[in-house]
């Protein structure tokens, strides 16, 4: 073992040798101590053996003196390896660079990602990371430690409360956790409140600015609620009115109701048929010669090979069909006039806000035909009736 | 005188308990299995071939026959043999 490993290292030679004394050649190299060894015999005169390189020189006489020929089939070894190598020089650099360029990808920043962050912007980290330094393709032996890093992060972004960056492979991770701020006051103009629709005054209170209307007065459309302008003509001020007004308002609704109602049912009939799909391209290939449906509905199910967020462009689509059928219920007059209400309130509830109460509602006029019922209806609702308007400032010289 | 000269050799072998290899001259001749043979004290080759060995000793020829025999080493005085052996035999002694 520990021979082969010698040999190997310092290399040796197969040489094939002719001639018709090829035993006697054997003895005399032998006698001459030239050293061979895996003699094989391949035909009567012919045999072939390994043997140093560096002897190869030296069984020249000894051929001659036997009359045999030799030539070498194989070279073996470390040393004619390396030549082999030496000599294919662009492989070499190749392989050089290849290594090289591995090393340089693996010691870079290819990637850099902001988690945690919901109220400052992703730009504004990665910005103030990039001072620091940390950006794509940047090498990561350039870089201070983390920890440091994290640190003069959190001094650049005042509204964080931790930052913790993470070096994962060629990956940089920045986590964020955000201090909680006071909520800020949104910006407001300064307003009237104003009326927005014809409406009876339930309820006024008026947190700031002038109230002027009182309970139970009627106002119209565009009717000043509570003013924003506080004093007289002479001496006045502008503000932000608020406050709250309520009042009832009046809807008429007409309304028809179908007396007739659709339902669709499944029969419990079904098939299944499967496709195969290529792009846009789909071949059936199961489910042939099935029980046709007049009406049905069918669910389709796209299964691909997939990992991470790729898929393959093909895949196998199952179509279940269902059979359907649909029947028709006849409602009685009173359901018919309970459904129409029902339906009539949830709009009106979605229109006039969700604090809005319904006072009274008053069918005020009905009207049936062989598939539908017409109503009229009437409902008094108490609802929010304040919509804000801005003030344009004028100056009284401009006005004139 | 030569008659002499032997049994005088192998009483002072039985008598003083030497291997008989050192003292006749003879080829000691090792074997594992039939796989691989060994042989000390040879006096070179006279004919080798991939399924026979004929082999100069001191007092004569072995002739080694087996398959796809190997010389895997070859030295002045000892050889190691490779292959299928099938058998050995002494001729002329």
């Amino acid at each position: 073992m520990i021979n082969k490993i010698y040999k190997t290292i310092t290399g040796y030679i197969e040489v094939e040798i002719s001639g018709k004394l090829l035993d006697v050649l054997i003895n005399e190299c032998v006698r001459s101590n030239i050293s061979i060894w895996n003699i094989k015999k391949i035909a009567p005169d012919k045999m072939r053996w390994h043997m140093t390189p560096s002897q190869y020189k030296n069984i020249r006489m000894l051929l001659k003196k036997t009359g045999s020929r030799s030539r070498i089939i194989k070279r073996s070894g470390l040393p004619f390896t390396l030549h082999k190598w030496m000599r294919r020089k662009f492989l070499m650099v190749g392989v050089a660079l290849f290594v090289l360029g591995i090393y340089i990808n693996s010691a870079m920043i290819w990637n850099v990602e902001v988690n945690g962050n919901e109220n400052i912007h992703t730009d504004q980290i990665l910005e103030a990371a990039d001072e620091l330094g940390l950006h794509r393709y940047q090498f990561k032996f350039r870089l201070d430690d983390v920890n440091e890093i994290a640190a003069q992060l959190m001094q650049m972004l005042p509204d964080t409360s931790w930052i913790g960056v993470e070096m994962k492979g060629t990956k940089l991770k920045i986590e964020v956790v955000e201090s909680i701020l006071k909520e800020q006051k949104e910006l407001k103009n300064p307003r009237h409140f104003v009326a927005k629709h014809d409406a009876v005054i339930t309820e006024i209170f008026a947190e700031r600015g002038s109230p002027k209307v009182r309970p139970n007065m009627r106002v119209k459309q565009g009717d000043i609620l509570i003013s924003g302008v506080l004093g007289d003509e002479e001496n006045n001020k502008i503000v932000v009115a608020e406050g709250k007004v309520r009042g009832l308002v009046w809807y008429e609704y007409d309304i028809a109701i179908p007396l007739e109602q659709k339902v669709k049912t499944y029969t419990g009939n079904s098939d299944s048929n499967k496709y195969v799909r290529f792009g846009d391209w789909t071949l059936k290939i199961w489910g042939f010669g099935g029980d046709e449906f007049k009406t049905y509905e069918s669910d389709l199910e796209y299964s691909t090979l997939s990992w991470r967020n790729y898929s393959l462009p093909f895949g196998i689509l199952n179509e279940t069909v269902r059979e359907s059928q649909s029947t028709s219920n006849k409602i009685s007059l009173e359901e018919a006039r309970e459904r129409g209400l029902q339906e009539a309130k949830a709009e009106l509830i979605q229109y006039a806000g969700t604090d809005a109460e319904i006072i009274t509602q008053n069918i005020l006029h009905q009207k049936q035909d062989n598939v539908k019922v017409y109503m009229k209806v009437f409902f008094e609702v108490e609802q929010d009736i304040v919509v804000e308007q801005t003030i344009i400032e004028t100056t009284p010289e401009q006005g004139e | 005188m030569r008659q002499f000269n032997k049994k005088f050799k192998k009483m002072t072998t039985r008598l003083l308990d030497l291997p008989e290899d050192v003292v006749f001259d003879l080829p000691r001749i090792t074997m594992i299995g039939n796989m691989q043979c060994y042989i000390e004290n040879h006096e070179g080759i006279i004919q080798f071939t991939s399924n026979k060995l004929l082999l100069k000793i001191p007092n004569g020829r072995i002739e080694v026959t087996g398959e796809d025999l190997v010389i895997r080493t070859i030295l002045s005085e000892e050889m190691m043999l490779e292959g299928t052996i099938e058998g050995y035999r002494y001729l002329d002694s």
